[in-house]
């Protein structure tokens, strides 16, 4: 290494005082207050909190999907103003085109962004390989598990190389096996690609299993009411489980959440 | 102790299929059963207007019928002709026009919010009744028929496919953003295909509309087609000759239902949903 990168001042992602108000029928809604917490280039945090805290809307911020009512965001220093193109999206639900096959699929992005990359095939061969599906690249997303399309929508959100990656509960639709392993080969794959990552969850061990960090928020409006490293290097094993600094990780988790749960107000004292 | 007889374990008993007098596979039973009752109701028919004498001025039996509709095919054909072609023109038109007004409104919010309301109440409005101002405005020829068809048509064809444009997932959607598609290439790359389905189930009501439309117009302005034959033969009280007309359009209205319905499949296969 004769020629290292200069140490970048900026984190890649920086959440600064962000609020979101939603208008409703019945008067505006509150999803999100005064958010901070910056994720270095190379992280993987992940956010716990309880169900309808704002936390989706947080992520929909950081890719530029939703404006923040206040308070600012950037992306390695840019602000974030418009959808972000250099971040890769995974939701709860695959969100495959069923009219499409598995590799028109993974190379979707790069389709409808325009911008066609040299090799797009072979990397979406590539990536499909990593993900255990190699030999599905013909076949239409109904041929598919639950699991294995999520494996797809993975795919798919690694296709264009982005820098980020944002990922809204996306196991959460799956049984507690496929979720399992889909930790697991994220956790490899993450590491390998070496990515951001910012990981929306409801689950504490897999939260602890791949993060170096995190976020606990309370109930709606959402704030950071935790922060809580994980000391493991990455990628980790699943014997890790078996670790008692593991599972004292998980407990103070659990602890901070319900915490968390009985308001802001208990949380911080 | 002995053990009785009766407790030691019988012979397993040959398994006999129940309830059932013929071994039927489910598709020919769905086919056969139907046909069957029809059968039985054109038999009911038939023999209530032989037993009972009734006059073939009042109700013609299924067999005087099909012998007219046999004796007069070669001249109901060609009263069939224009109204099969306004009709299938009708409901392309209707395709166009609907599936155009979706993608409008689907769009743009101010055509939303300024022509759905009124799309909706179109809807639910007898449109029927409207038939003779199409006739008043665009005279007796073959526009004003077909122009009420493309009318009555045009309604489920928007109301399906904006329920395909506006049902995409919002997740979607916003993946689409994020890489920085434009609603151009969003519409012809994922809401378009996406309401394909939506699009074929309105075009099912479509055709069975647009038809309705042209033998209303035909019934009013009384020019030629099947709609006018069947005005015609109620004015000389000829029933045989009514009924030969309804069977033959009944025949051709199930044909072209028939045709969206294949034209359905061929995309649904396509679509793989
Ligand atoms: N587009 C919107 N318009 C109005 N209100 C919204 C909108 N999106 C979210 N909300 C509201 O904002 C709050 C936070 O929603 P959000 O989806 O961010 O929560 P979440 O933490 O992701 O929940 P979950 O864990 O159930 O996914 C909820 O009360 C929700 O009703
Ligand atoms: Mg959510």
């Amino acid at each position: 290494m004769s020629d290292p990168a200069p140490p970048r001042a900026e984190p890649a992602i920086r959440v600064s005082g962000v609020a979101k108000t939603y208008p409703s029928r019945s008067g505006p809604v509150e999803a999100v207050a005064g958010v901070s917490f910056t994720v270095a280039e190379g992280e993987f945090v992940s956010i716990l909190g309880p169900s309808g805290c704002g936390k989706s809307t947080l992520m929909l911020m950081v890719a530029g999907l939703e404006a923040p009512s206040r308070g600012s965001l950037a992306l390695a220093g840019r602000p974030v103003e418009g959808p972000q193109t250099r971040v890769g999206l995974m939701f709860q639900d695959a969100t495959l085109l069923p009219w499409k096959s598995v590799r028109d699929n993974v190379l979707f992005p790069l389709r409808m962004s325009g911008r066609p990359m040299a090799g797009a095939t072979e990397r979406a061969g590539a990536l499909l390989a990593l993900a255990g599906l190699s030999g599905f690249a013909d076949k239409r997303p109904r041929e598919l598990s639950g699991g294995m399309r999520q494996r797809v929508a993975l795919c798919r959100a690694l296709i264009a190389d982005p820098a980020i990656l944002l990922m809204d509960e996306p196991f959460s639709a799956l049984d507690a096996i496929t979720r399992d392993e889909m930790v697991l080969a994220l956790g490899e794959i993450v590491a390998r690609e070496r990515k951001t990552t910012l990981f929306i969850t409801h689950a504490i061990r897999e939260a602890v299993f791949l993060s170096d960090r995190i976020l606990v928020m309370g109930r709606r409006p959402a704030t950071v009411v935790a922060e809580v490293a994980v000391p493991f290097p990455r990628p980790r094993d699943p014997a890790i489980e078996a670790d008692p600094a593991f599972n004292a990780l998980c407990l103070d988790l659990k602890d901070a959440i319900h915490r968390a749960m009985r308001g802001p107000a208990a949380a911080a004292a | 102790m002995a053990i009785p007889d009766t407790l030691a374990s019988p012979a397993p008993a040959p398994v006999l299929p129940r309830g059932r007098l013929l071994p039927w596979r489910g598709t020919l039973r769905r086919i056969l059963l139907p046909l069957v009752t029809a059968a039985l109701v054109l038999g009911l028919w038939e023999a209530l207007v032989r037993l009972r004498g009734i006059s073939p001025a009042l109700l013609p039996s299924p067999s005087a019928v099909a012998e007219r509709l046999v004796a007069t095919g070669p001249f109901l054909l060609g009263q069939a002709v224009p109204t099969t072609l306004e009709t299938v023109a009708g409901f392309l038109i209707a395709l166009v026009l609907g599936t155009g007004l979706a993608v409008l409104v689907s769009a743009s919010r101010l055509a939303r919010e300024a022509l759905y309301p009124n799309v909706v109440f179109f809807q639910l409005i007898p449109k029927i009744a409207l038939a003779p101002l199409f006739i008043v405005w665009l005279g007796i020829g073959t526009g004003s028929r077909l122009t009420f068809a493309v009318f009555i048509a045009f309604f489920p064809v928007v109301i399906a496919t904006l329920a395909g444009l506006d049902g995409v997932d919002r997740d979607l959607l916003r993946l689409c953003r994020s890489v920085g598609a434009g609603a151009w290439r969003t519409y012809l790359h994922v809401r378009f295909p996406a309401a394909i389905p939506h699009v074929f189930a309105g075009a099912k009501i479509a055709i069975t509309f647009a038809m309705i439309g042209v033998i209303v117009g035909e019934f009013i302005t009384a020019q030629a087609g099947l709609g006018y034959m069947i005005l015609f033969a109620a004015s000389q009280a000829d029933m045989a000759l009514i009924f030969a007309s309804i069977a033959l359009l009944c025949g051709i209205g199930l044909g072209l239902y028939a045709l969206t319905a294949l034209a359905e499949r061929v995309a649904l296969r396509w679509y793989g949903g």
